[in-house]
């Protein structure tokens, strides 16, 4: 050891001869205090005590001289004038030195005492002191509980390391440093992210300007930038992936028709609608990192339960991807990451014996790369051993041992993502499932995303999860047809409803409605679009809107609504028309996309029929846009009749066997009830009915009362106005005819009908005087109906074609009520309305609208213009209800 | 190359400064020309120095922080210490990550050359293909790169990617006053780790000594018949090895605080050093010494009456 | 996913002579053949969804990593009548750049053959329709066809 003292003794000479220079330079600097000559000699003095006293690890001397060489240099650099204090302790400190010095000689080690740590503390607080004046007192928002802790041997280490090695700019550089430190520990991470630079040499010497604030890393100019509320970019996001949904459409069809100009704007709009989304998309954007902050936590409890030692690198921390990406792939990367620390990475004894480094590690890495974001997972474990997956695999039943043998590498490694491979041995927190590597693939697969894995015996394992940047996400309906999945785009979907009973629903030959709400809504069903055997398992209506029609989609089940992403059918299914593409589905398979304005053309009322329907008549003036569902059916054959749909309640056939004559009066057993029956011959001037195995029923309700119509056959419905030829005959039962689908169509007057097979069927009201009603119609049909059942129950009805003759009539007659059609040529029913409560004579009538319209808007106008009351045309118990209701009010008023 | 310079020094990698200094120190000794010594082994030995004590002066000194920063690449690791080194503070050396470089085993490719290989069907293994319109102007095929063949297996190094982080030694300065569970970091800069390094404190886990809010428990064990008689115990502080004055009729379990002689506290203060006495009994005992253990045992027994108490 | 089996050499090319080389792939009991080339990935049971409406010969759709592809009964579209289950996908490429799975029974060996052996398929073959043979090639032991992908590929009708 002779030679460590000689060492050592070269140290103490050195130090002797350094302290008695001091001696001198501080009795000069007493005389001159702002020689800058003289500081930066006892600067350097000191300096060279402290390095020299680390070296040996002299830790009090090293203190003492390091707090002393921090106060000098803020003296040396102007920032503080020394003054008697300064000096005084400055000199203290020499002494101190001193006598550990020669306590080094003598014992060859510090002296312990307490004297020296004590005096430690006292410079160290001054030095912090001095440094604070230094700074001039700018940002005090160093929390004081939250200091760095300080090791005695190098407060500002960093500092003096600089002032060594670059001598301009270091006051600004330390007036940073500190802030930093401090920025450091605050919470806010804002602050830390951009000065936590700060502490690094190179980049202080840049971040020199805003001497006088420390505020500045920290300010982003919020000036340019706005918040919204997430739900507002969540919608924005959904409005762009339905764009896209019908630009992939456009495009297909633009693609069909072969016109240069609609495929340059098709293309344009193209471009402009991928832009839209990707621009869209960016708002959403999140930097990955707020996922992979998650995993220190979990990778040190993960360790520490299964006793392994990991290093965990986190890279491309920055890299953005969408929130709802960055949402979903949480799950799959923790069940990874617990992956690689489980079964990936050994024991640390087992490291050793392999010749690993004891403590492994894993490596969270995202990039982008051609339009997607690659995420990998790599671990240095023991790597995937193949022929224990194959041998796994053939537990489970998964392959044969002879497929095995013939499988390559990667063929094996792909047998882990096979559902039944990993059996959940733990339940994690996504909902409530285990997860098994089968899932996490789907998980990524449903993002339209991949995932692939690279392993290499004993040397590691790399899993590489991409996923597409730009995605169309669409909520949709899933419901279920003949076993199989289909999606619906919500934006189409109006309604849901359940289809409790066959008898909600409607047939007529080959078409089926439905009624919603006194709205007839024609119904296709899935199945039979599909070719898939007949679903008499259809219970769940779905009503869809295309924006130009509405109809009902019968399917078998209703499954959730989910958000999907689209993905293109490829060329050879571009062309069917119901589909719109398709999609992965939460279990990894394929489920179709259904196209809503493709099924909409399997509709059975076709554009085109309802032209035929008009064609084929003379030009008659329409009466507005009253359009009804007529039922056409034959009793003969050779003769066609029609009868509002809505006036019938039901349809259905029957065989003739189940007709019997009870009473004298023939009835049907119908679903285990008896039914009368009628046969029209009985009432009309017609052709008789047919003998014939089956027939048609024509169910008509009243209150509890059933009565059905026998008909040979329906022959179809479609929805037409109700223009008529009145009868000539005036025949009761008839209110008129129209050629329609070629052939001479009787209109027949249900109510009258019923009356004549029933004279007491209708319940009259208690009438005093004979009322007088005046109706304004401009349809023959209604004007016929209408006042014909109204007539029935006991008033005398007298009938104007449109509003001018009502309103004439009106000036002439005396009347009880007005019941009014609302469209009519030359005035219509709301002015009329408007001019009966203007006028004086007649302000006080009674007025009830009938329409075969509905909607809130209606009634509303209505309302405004005087109406009363509002009925629909052929609900004829309601209008007679009401007819009376409103007499009677005017009675008690006149009596009153 | 040049060599491993702890090598050359004689020492463990994770050798503190202390060591490299004073194993420095014995082989300049030897080597030494003056002394009789191979100069170019003194040269070596030189440089191995000069290059450990410039990587001595780029130390980066940890700090303690309460979370990670949110923003950024990093490195997360842990660091074992000892209690002693936790509460004065210590030099370690550690593995931090460095920049990433060309993988050496497959150079980049990310195949591994020594794996199984194909003609490659493109150019059919010439490693050339000619263009359709002109058949005399070849160029290296593009699948294989003009080595005739494809590799197959990925290169197990790399696992495919190309290239690897490569791994450096820094040394780091930990405060004293670290606690378990406290994290460290270390920012990455030029001259240190090529990402951010955050280190969890593991502190090893000592019976006999181990810290106490802010002071460290040191348990000693006293002889019992120090205790008796009075006497000196050997005591290894934080600033060396001590004797301390046992008082007699010293109690077990007694504490005697020193003050401030324990661990640094962020404020630059110190804790106290509480050392905890513990009895001592030896397992066997020579023959002379049980002999007047006897005899203290009737004397004893007779001062203090019969087995059944103690007489106050 | 598969590998594309390592080369065999049923037939050993002449030194310096031009080769082509095929995946081959088994369908009754004919043996085909696709340019190595065109083929892009062989893979196994992947579970079908069926589309309805579509032509007989598309089996479904299927999910493969992610993308959606359109699943061809080989057999089915060339016009051969075959009972074997079909359950590996060969992966093309069609002209779009799109992926198409197409179903074979079994597959094959990678056979090299050297280009003069390849002919022009006969005026009629039995069993299937001509027009998505690109060659035929004898081989010692039975006759390779070599189909025409983008025949195959193509929409009909």
């Amino acid at each position: 050891m002779s030679f460590e003292d000689d060492v050592l003794q070269d140290f103490l000479t050195e130090a002797k001869e350094g302290l008695e220079k001091l001696d001198e330079e501080f009795v000069e600097l007493e005389r001159d205090p702002q020689n800058t000559e003289i500081l930066k000699s006892i600067f350097r003095t000191m300096h060279t005590l402290k390095g020299t006293a680390g070296f040996f690890g002299f830790k009090t001397l090293e203190g003492i001289a390091h707090f002393a060489e921090d106060i000098l240099s803020k003296l040396r650099d102007g920032l503080v004038v020394a003054d008697e204090e300064i000096i005084d302790i400055l000199l203290r400190a020499v002494d101190h030195i001193k006598a550990i010095v020669a306590h080094l000689e003598e014992h060859k080690q510090e002296p312990v005492d307490e004297t020296y740590l004590d005096f430690l503390v006292e410079l160290s607080n001054f030095a912090e002191k001095i440094a604070k004046r230094a700074k001039g007192e700018v940002g005090g928002t160093k929390p004081a509980d939250k200091r760095p802790l300080e090791s005695k041997a190098s407060k500002e280490e960093p500092v003096e390391e600089k002032d060594t090695e670059e001598k301009p700019k270091e006051e600004k550089a330390e007036d940073e440093e500190p802030a930093g430190e401090k920025a450091l520990e605050d919470k806010k991470s804002e602050e830390v992210r951009s000065s936590s630079s700060t502490p690094s040499i190179t980049e202080k010497k840049k971040e020199e300007a805003p001497k006088t604030s420390k505020v500045a890393p920290q300010v982003t100019l919020t000036e340019t930038h706005i918040r919204v509320d997430v739900k507002l970019l969540d919608h924005l996001m959904n409005l762009a992936g339905e764009l896209v949904l019908a630009r992939n459409r456009l495009v297909q069809i633009a693609g069909e028709i072969n016109d240069t100009e609609l495929m340059r704007a098709t293309q344009s709009l193209s471009l402009v609608t991928t832009e839209m989304q990707e621009t869209i998309m960016k708002t959403r954007m999140q930097p990955i990192g707020t996922v992979f902050n998650k995993f220190p936590r979990i990778v040190r409890d993960l360790a520490r339960s299964t006793g392994k030692k990991v290093n965990l690198h986190i890279e491309g921390a920055d890299t953005e991807l969408d929130r709802s990406i960055i949402e979903a792939i949480k799950d799959p990367l923790t069940h990874l990451v617990r992956n690689s620390i489980d079964h990936g990475i050994e024991s640390p004894d087992e490291r050793v014996q392999i010749g690993k480094p004891a403590v492994g590690t894993l490596v969270l890495r995202a990039y982008h790369e051609g339009g997607q974001v690659i995420i990998e997972i790599e671990d240095d474990g023991r790597g995937i051993d193949v022929e224990k997956v194959k041998k796994k695999a053939i537990e489970k039943g998964l392959i044969t041992p002879e497929e095995a043998e013939r499988m390559s590498d990667r063929e094996a490694i792909a047998l882990i993502f096979r559902p039944g491979f990993s059996t959940a041995e733990k339940v994690t927190n996504i909902s409530g499932r285990g997860v098994g590597m089968d899932v996490v693939k789907t998980n990524i697969e449903r993002l339209g995303g991949s995932i692939e894995i690279n392993s290499v015996k004993g040397s590691g394992t790399t899993v590489r999860v991409k996923i597409p940047l730009t995605l169309a996400i669409v909520p949709a309906l899933i419901v279920l047809s003949g076993g199989e999945r289909y999606a619906i785009p919500q934006v189409n979907l109006k309604e849901l409803v359940n289809i409790e009973s066959d008898e909600e629903i409607h047939r007529i030959g080959n078409s089926e409605f439905y009624r919603l709400r006194g709205e007839i809504i024609p119904l296709i069903r899935l199945s039979r679009i599909l070719g898939s055997p007949n679903g008499d398992y259809e219970r769940s209506l779905v009503i869809l809107s295309t924006g130009v029609m509405d109809f009902g989609l019968l399917v078998d089940e209703v499954r959730d609504s989910e958000e999907i992403v689209v993905k293109p059918l490829g060329r050879l299914l571009k062309g069917i028309p119901i589909y719109a593409g398709a999609t992965i589905m939460g279990d990894g398979k394929v489920a179709l996309i259904l196209d809503v304005v493709g099924l909409s053309r399997y509709v059975g009322f076709k554009a085109e029929e309802m032209e035929r329907a008009f064609g084929e008549e003379d030009q008659r003036a329409i009466s507005g846009e009253e359009k009804q569902f007529i039922l056409l059916f034959n009793v003969h054959p050779s003769e066609q009749f029609a009868i509002p749909l809505s006036l019938i309640s039901r349809l259905d056939k029957i065989e003739a066997s189940k007709l019997e004559y009870v009473g004298g009066k023939e009835v049907v057993q119908y679903k285990g009830k008896s039914v009368p029956v009628i046969r029209l011959e009985n009432y009309l001037p017609i052709q008789p009915l047919p003998e014939q195995e089956e027939y048609n029923l024509l169910f008509f309700e009243d209150r509890k009362k059933k009565v059905a119509i026998l008909v040979s056959q329906i022959v179809d419905s479609l929805e037409t106005d109700l223009e008529l030829d009145e009868d000539i005959y005036h025949t009761e039962g008839i209110l008129g005819n129209r050629i329609i689908n070629g052939r001479t169509t009787i209109f027949v007057d249900i109510y009258k009908i019923i009356e004549m097979y029933d004279p007491d069927w209708f319940s009259r009201p208690e009438i005093l005087e004979k009322k007088r009603i005046l109706y304004a119609e401009d349809s023959a049909f209604y004007r016929q109906l209408v006042k014909n059942y109204l007539q029935s129950a006991g008033y005398e009805v007298e009938v104007a074609e449109d509003g001018l003759e009502a309103w004439e009539k009106l000036q002439q007659k005396q009347f009880d009520l007005l019941i009014t059609d609302i469209e009519m040529p030359k005035m219509d029913g709301f002015e009329l309305a408007k001019k009966v409560r203007s006028d004086e004579r007649l302000a006080n009538m009674p007025i009830m609208a009938l329409t075969s319209l509905s909607g809130e808007d209606v009634y509303r106008k209505a309302k405004e213009t005087g109406i009363d009351e509002f009925q629909v045309k052929l609900d004829r118990e309601a209008v007679i209800r009401t007819a009376a209701e409103l007499l009677a009010e005017k009675t008690a008023e006149a009596t009153a | 190359m040049m060599s491993d310079p702890f090598k050359v020094l004689g020492i463990e990698k994770g050798a503190s400064w202390e060591e490299i200094r004073r194993a420095y120190l014995r082989k300049v000794r030897k080597l030494h020309p003056d002394r009789g010594g191979d100069p170019e082994a003194y040269l070596r030995l030189q440089a191995s120095y000069e290059a450990l004590r410039s990587l001595y002066e780029s130390r980066k000194r940890a700090q303690i922080v309460r979370e990670r920063p949110g923003k950024g690449d990093y490195f997360l690791s842990f660091i074992e210490l000892t209690v002693r080194e936790a509460a004065q503070g210590a030099e370690k050396w550690i593995k931090v990550p460095d920049e990433l470089a060309v993988c050496g085993e497959c150079q980049g490719s990310g195949f591994d050359p020594r794996g199984r290989r194909r003609i490659c069907e493109w150019c059919s293994g010439e490693g050339l293909i000619s263009e359709k319109e002109s058949p005399l102007y070849k160029h290296p095929c593009p699948r294989c790169k003009g080595e005739g063949e494809i590799l197959l297996d990925i290169c197990p190094r790399c696992r495919g990617r190309g290239e690897v982080r490569g791994e450096k030694e820094i040394l780091i300065l930990i405060p004293a006053g670290v606690r378990d569970g406290d994290l460290l970091f270390v920012p990455r800069s030029p001259d240190g780790p090529a990402l951010d390094v955050f280190l969890e404190v593991l502190i090893k886990k000592d019976e006999d000594f181990f810290f106490e809010d802010d002071n460290l428990v040191a348990r000693i064990k006293v002889p019992f018949w120090k205790a008796v008689l009075g006497g000196r115990v050997k005591v290894k502080t934080l600033e060396g090895e001590e004797e301390i004055e046992v008082p007699r009729g010293l109690p077990s379990g007694a504490r005697l605080i020193l003050n401030h002689r324990g661990p640094f506290r962020p404020d630059g203060r110190r804790g106290n050093l509480v050392l905890e006495f513990e009895l001592w009994f030896p397992r066997e005992y020579p023959a002379e010494a049980l002999r007047y253990f006897q005899r203290f045992y009737e004397i004893m027994e007779e001062e203090y009456g019969g087995t059944s108490g103690i007489k106050q | 996913m598969a590998e594309l089996p390592v080369l065999s050499s049923e037939k050993r090319p002449a030194l310096g002579e031009k080769t082509e080389t095929f995946v081959t792939f088994w369908l009754g009991s004919f043996l085909f053949g696709l340019p190595i080339a065109e083929v892009i990935e062989i893979n196994r049971d992947l579970e079908t969804t069926p589309v309805p409406l579509s032509p007989d010969y598309i089996k479904g759709i299927v999910n493969l990593r992610g993308q959606v592809l359109t699943a061809l009964d080989l057999a089915e579209r060339i016009g051969l009548s075959a009972e074997g289950e079909r359950s590996y996908n060969l992966i093309v490429r069609n002209e779009e750049d799109e992926r198409v799975s197409l179903l074979v029974e079994k597959i094959g060996d990678i056979l090299e053959v050297p280009v003069s052996s390849l002919e022009e398929p006969p005026e009629k073959i039995e069993g299937l329709d001509r027009k998505f043979v690109k060659y035929v090639c004898q081989l010692p032991e039975r006759l390779l066809v070599v189909l025409n992908t983008r025949e195959i590929l193509q929409r009909s009708g």
